[in-house]
């Protein structure tokens, strides 16, 4: 599929020496999108660049950073590339937004998905492949440095919540780029926490990738030929995953509407026409772009739905984004206010409370004491990216259960009474801390030191909420799941 | 108004004198005593101690009633009463009491001895039958199994009371099945052929078992001897603590062997030895606190299968890691663990001592002589008696019953033989004779006696020959007697089952310890804890040792467990063994065995009154008087309140002046082990749960009842074995009720002096004492 228009793909993930030709092609398009349908669009941001920043857009807070500012914006990947691969200079490869640098004509000649989708599966499933060996990413138990990895977005096109797994879809024609989270890695959607589960699929997500974590290597399965196609499918694990009006939201950014517009060619679509208000982000779009907008967009006001006409020239507006014909870009939802934003970010979040109390809330082993009757002291940090009032069950108890788990967060069968009874012995909170951490750190005291009481693994606490009995193919069960769980299936 | 005056009191002397009117037949003097002493706190209205003198009976025939004017010869003699605060008669006008009391109750005794029973029936105690038969048939028959014997009741943790043991229809029909098992098991038809059962883990695999897991090895299906092999690695944790091997009833949830075992896994020992075995599955268990959930679905600890080529030091994570670490981050175990190979039984074997047992029971033919000898023969040991020609009578007409009926001749006199075996003179000790009032037992009667004390089972040959040539009442031939038995294994059985009643020792882990307070507490350190008592008693009673080491020593029996608890280092080979404490131990003496000091627990935390009452009581064979009913338990320190100490919220909960009267005698015998937590380990601090502040220290110091003031066990355990003769007289009393298995009266009081008495001159040493009550006048009374 690649042979068919390299150029395409490589003008958002080609590595950086080869950025010189890449260039070209990306000179060439704007040329021809300039004349046309992009320059009046272009004009108006020029036009709005001093008004304002996102004025009425709230710039929702991390728990590790209340006060608002964005205390996580990515930075320029620091982590070493793997010897004899090309270096990486994530920053530096241009957003590829697909309205502005394509062409509908070019477009056009590309192939249907399906062939692509057919080679994504063999990815995983054919076994004579040559192996890659992934290594060099995060070890257990030490979070990553701050601006580590690469920044990859696309439509979620796979997603297996139970092993928190999936796939983005950069582009139609391109090879999904397979991922797994991080035993820390965190999903956010509607602007609050949330789990793979709660992703619609095909929803446009940005998310920051790692090297596997120390051995996690071969959970997603790779090939030369994959690497070939691009060195940033080693960078298969996630750290995080957000949506559009998260990605953008958190950052103080909305989007000024300028107007509908009806596109032309051989599929007429209507189109939103807006401009970024707010700052530069790295990794997002930062020109005024094209969205595609039609009946199925879910507009919000005065936490309602209404009709699309209700939105107006000149209203600062949030969206969230998935898939368009030819690469283009639509609206699943355009919010029009931040009361509307807000009762939807209520509901996320609240979801995730139910969740993360249904499930334990994650982190991982600092420091273990065993002692010779099957007891001992455990050291936990919780992972980060959980709601603030989470943590806060656990700092107001003095009684908790622990359960192991894998890096895929699974808990084994029946979690609840696989749990250790454990008293917390001390409380500190770590300040400043890195991406992943929560900063909230426990020492407990147990009755069982289970096998998986080890540092650097994974485990997930009980604080003071209700008995639940969790569907039998989410935990692991068996000798089998339990081989299953440890690789990427596709479904 | 001088009239008025007259007139009242007049009325008051008329009231006086009805209110000792009871005592009416009492000296003057006695009279004016109780009027003087008593009267103010034990009439009608007050009931000091819910005991009342102003109606007391002077009828001292009534067994009662002379009991409780021998309490008030105690409590005048021991300056307890009057109290303190009250005026105190004169020595001379003590002294002229208690001797006046003690004639009149002397005088009684003819009159109460007359009042018993002619012929006196003594239930055997379920272990006791245990014991009887395998003595008898050599048949191990399972008492505890379901559906056979219940739980003796128990009279201050003596199950062998005659009065407690009632025989109820439902007794008989246990006594009929019993007796069909075990004449069945005593395989009369020949000996059944012993096989060898081996079970292996597997090929290339072996069992692994964390503490509280086991692998389930076998099954008996006939009781009796077995040899049992096996081979096993035993890995200790690695804080060093060794695995503790248990082969483990499965029915029975309890233990039948153990031992300590360390063998590294690439070089597995072969164990052997032989026991007797009850009927039921066994499990080859790590023996420590199970782990199993309290719904008995989820087991925590490992137990399972493993590849026996794959090192345990590669057993980290991975499948099964919601189960508990095998090994550390360094490949270390983590607990104690068992690796177990195979384990083999051979069985049933038989013994010299069996056969002889069995031998001339079954007759060689149907002969009627031969069948009435054979009858008569076992008869006599099993009634243990002389049995006459018509008393067998009746089980030669059944057998000819039987017969006609279509039976064969060999199962209807089985079957004779089991009726044999419900027969009252079977199940019962029985002492006296219908139409004789006899004041001692007789030489039959006096050999199953001093058998069931020593042996808790029938009589041996010699001790019927004894009897048979109607020696045995004689001193040199009790004293024979006694050598000889306490020198048979058999006296294992008193030196395990005496101090266990004695000491009330059943009540060890009746409330289990809070495992969330006490995660240490298991099955092997409660059996360690009873361990200790037990074997310390048996090291006092074969070294012959002084009894006031029993509440104060410098030694004691330790196993590797209990050390650990002790904080003391374990003997070398692990296993049970005496050993000096160091001063600082705060230990010696059974009074700071952690199984005394927990029986009194409740699960949660420590009952000094309770302590003190046990102490009263067992010690000093001094009965409190029962606490009054809908008594407020304390109440737990409230969160914002500072911690308390138990002792502190005693001091103000024991506010009312009849509660504390009693308090103030028992509770200092209690208060003097505050050192000692729920479980019997030293603490400075006691552990308060709730409120605020930190731990308060504990104080165990007090003053006894006659004044004497220490400051904490030491002192307290010193004070105690100074009065070693009230010590021996308590002990005695204890000892004859175990004997003699009725309650010991007034009229027992003067030969249990007797035998103090007589062990005085070495100090009341511990076997001295138990041959003076058997060669005593006392052993020999009905």
């Amino acid at each position: 599929m690649n042979g068919h228009n390299p150029a395409h793909h490589n003008q958002s993930l080609k590595p950086v020496n080869e950025q010189t030709d890449m260039k070209q092609a990306i000179s060439q398009t704007l040329a021809a999108m300039v004349v046309g349908i992009m320059l009046p669009a272009m004009c108006q941001t020029a036009a709005h660049a001093d008004e304002k920043t996102g004025a009425h857009w709230a710039v929702f807070a991390h728990p590790s950073n209340p006060g608002g500012a964005s205390p996580w914006v990515v930075k320029v990947a620091s982590f070493k590339p793997v010897e004899g691969s090309a270096k990486l200079d994530v920053a530096k490869v241009p957003y590829s937004n697909p309205v502005m640098n394509r062409s509908e004509s070019q477009a056009t000649k590309d192939k249907p998905t399906a062939p692509v989708q057919a080679k994504a599966n063999k990815l995983v499933a054919a076994p004579t492949q040559p192996k890659v060996i992934n290594s060099g990413g995060p070890k257990r138990g030490i979070f990553p440095e701050e601006g580590a990895g690469v920044q990859i977005h696309g439509d979620l096109v796979i997603s297996d919540p139970v092993n928190r797994r999936g796939a983005l879809r950069e582009k139609r024609h391109l090879p999904r780029h397979y991922f797994a989270m991080l035993p820390y890695g965190m999903v956010w959607y509607h602007g609050a926490p949330a789990d793979i589960r709660d992703l619609p699929p095909g929803i446009h997500m940005h998310g920051r990738f790692l090297l596997p974590m120390e051995g996690e290597e071969e959970t997603i399965p790779l090939t030369e030929k994959l690497l070939k196609n691009h060195e940033n499918h080693r960078y298969n694990h996630a750290i995080l995953l957000e949506d559009d009006v998260s990605f953008y939201s958190r950052r103080g950014r909305s989007w000024k509407v300028l107007g509908f517009e009806q596109g032309g060619g051989p599929a007429p679509r209507l189109k939103l026409s807006v401009e970024p208000v707010g700052p530069e982000i790295e990794g997002g779009i930062n020109k005024a772009a094209l969205f595609d907008i039609d009946n199925s967009t879910r507009v919000w006001r005065d936490r309602q739905l209404v009709n699309k006409d209700q939105i107006k020239e000149g209203m600062d507006v949030q969206v969230n984004l998935t898939w368009g014909p030819f690469d283009s870009l639509a609206t699943t939802d355009v919010w029009l206010d931040e009361s509307s934003l807000q009762a939807n970010r209520e509901i996320q979040r609240q979801r995730h409370l139910r969740m993360i109390r249904s499930r334990f809330l994650p982190g991982w082993i600092d420091a273990v004491k065993n002692n010779d009757s099957g007891g001992g002291e455990v050291t936990v940090t919780f992972f980060g990216g959980m709601d603030e009032e989470l943590y806060d069950d656990i700092r107001k108890s003095q009684s908790l259960k622990i359960c192991n788990a894998e890096n895929t967060l699974r808990s084994w069968n029946y979690h609840q009474e696989y749990a250790s009874p454990a008293t917390i012995l001390e409380k500190r909170e770590i300040k400043d801390p890195p991406l992943g951490s929560s900063g909230l750190q426990v020492r407990l005291k147990v009755t069982q030191m289970l096998d998986g009481f080890r540092p650097g693994w994974v485990v997930r606490v009980k604080g003071p909420w209700a008995y639940v009995l969790l569907p039998w193919d989410e935990h692991i069960n068996s000798a089998e799941a339990y081989e299953k769980s440890k690789k990427l299936i596709l479904p | 108004m001088m009239l008025t005056r007259m007139l009242l009191s007049l009325v008051v002397f008329i009231v006086v004198l009805q209110s000792v009117k009871a005592a009416g037949s009492l000296g003057i003097d006695a009279q004016q005593f109780i009027k003087s002493h008593c009267v103010k706190c034990h009439d009608a209205k007050t009931q000091e101690g819910k005991f009342r003198l102003d109606n007391l009976s002077a009828d001292f025939t009534d067994p009662q009633v002379a009991e409780k004017w021998n309490e008030v010869v105690f409590r005048i003699n021991s300056a307890e009463m009057p109290p303190e605060d009250e005026p105190q008669p004169s020595a001379e006008e003590i002294g002229r009491m208690a001797e006046y009391l003690t004639g009149k109750i002397r005088e009684g005794a003819a009159s109460r001895m007359a009042r018993r029973g002619l012929l006196e029936h003594y239930r055997l105690s379920r272990e006791e039958y245990a014991h009887t038969v395998f003595d008898l048939l050599g048949v191990v028959y399972d008492v505890e199994a379901p559906g056979a014997f219940n739980e003796d009741p128990r009279w201050h943790g003596f199950d062998r009371i005659g009065a407690m043991l009632a025989t109820a229809p439902s007794h008989i029909d246990r006594y009929f099945k019993a007796a069909d098992t075990v004449i069945e098991l005593a395989s009369l038809g020949g000996e059944p052929p012993s096989r060898v059962q081996r079970k292996a883990v597997g090929e290339g695999k072996r069992y692994l078992a964390q503490p509280g897991e086991g692998w389930h090895c076998f099954d008996v299906r006939k009781p009796g001897r077995y040899r049992v092999r096996m081979r096993l690695s035993s890995l200790p944790a690695f804080t060093g603590r060794a695995p503790r091997l248990a082969l483990w009833h499965i029915e029975h949830k309890k233990p039948v062997w153990g031992r300590y075992l360390v063998a590294d896994e690439s070089k597995p020992e072969t164990i052997e030895f032989e026991m007797l075995f009850n009927q039921g599955g066994y499990r080859l268990l790590n023996y420590a606190r199970t782990q199993k959930h309290p719904n008995g679905g989820i087991q925590r600890f490992r137990h399972e299968e493993i590849d026996a080529s794959r090192p345990l030091a590669s057993m980290r994570g991975g499948f099964k890691s919601n189960k508990t670490k095998i090994v550390d981050e360094l490949g270390r175990p983590v607990m104690p663990t068992l690796l177990i190979d195979w384990v083999e039984i051979e069985g049933p074997l038989m013994t010299e001592t069996v056969r002889a047992n069995r031998k001339g029971l079954m007759p060689e033919k149907d002969a009627p002589e031969e069948i009435l000898a054979c009858l008569k023969r076992f008869a006599q040991r099993a009634w243990r008696r002389p049995v006459s020609d018509a008393e067998i009578d009746p089980y030669i007409q059944f057998i000819a019953e039987e017969k006609k009926a279509g039976e064969s001749f060999p199962s209807a006199y089985k079957s004779a033989l089991s009726g044999m075996l419900v027969a009252r003179s079977f199940f019962n000790l029985e002492e006296g004779s219908p139409g004789e009032n006899r004041q001692e037992v007789n030489d039959f009667e006096l050999a199953s006696r001093l058998s069931y004390f020593l042996w808790s089972s029938m009589p041996d040959e010699e001790l019927f020959a004894a009897a048979r040539n109607g020696e045995l009442h004689e001193p040199e031939q009790m004293a024979k007697a006694f050598d000889r038995m306490i020198a048979d294994p058999k006296i294992e059985r008193f030196l395990n089952s005496f101090p266990h009643q004695w000491l009330q020792l059943h009540r060890v882990g009746m409330f289990q310890p809070d495992p969330n307070l006490y995660p240490e507490y298991g099955p092997w350190l409660e059996e360690s804890m009873l361990l200790e008592t037990k074997s310390y008693f048996a090291e006092m009673f074969r070294e012959n040792l002084p009894l006031r080491e029993a509440v104060d020593s410098n030694w004691t029996m330790l196993n590797a467990r209990l050390a650990a608890h002790y904080g003391l280092s374990a003997p070398q080979d692990l296993e049970l063994a005496r050993v000096t404490l160091p001063p600082e131990s705060g230990r010696g003496g059974i009074l700071t065995h952690a199984s005394v000091l927990s029986l009194t627990s409740d699960g949660t935390r420590h009952r000094p009154v309770h302590r003190g009452a046990w102490l009263s009581e067992v010690i000093l064979a001094r009965t409190p008087t029962p606490p009054p009913p809908n008594v407020e338990p304390l109440e737990p320190v409230a969160s914002d309140q500072p911690k308390r100490t138990i002792r502190a919220q005693l001091e103000s909960h024991a506010t009312q002046a009849a509660c504390a009267s009693c308090h103030a005698r028992i509770d200092p015998l209690g208060l003097a082990f505050e050192n000692f937590d729920a479980i019997g380990q030293w603490r400075e601090t006691e552990r308060v749960e709730g409120g605020t502040g930190a731990n308060p220290p504990v104080d165990a110091s007090g003053k006894l009842p006659e004044g004497k003031a220490f400051s904490g066990p030491a002192e307290f355990k010193k004070l105690l074995a100074e009065d070693d003769e009230r010590l021996a007289k308590a002990f005695v009393e204890q000892l004859a009720t175990y004997a003699l298995r009725r309650l010991v009266t007034v009229d027992d009081r003067e030969g249990i002096d007797k035998i103090v008495s007589s062990s005085m001159p070495g100090g009341y040493r511990l076997q001295d004492l138990v041959r003076g009550l058997v060669l005593s006048d006392l052993f020999r009374k009905r």
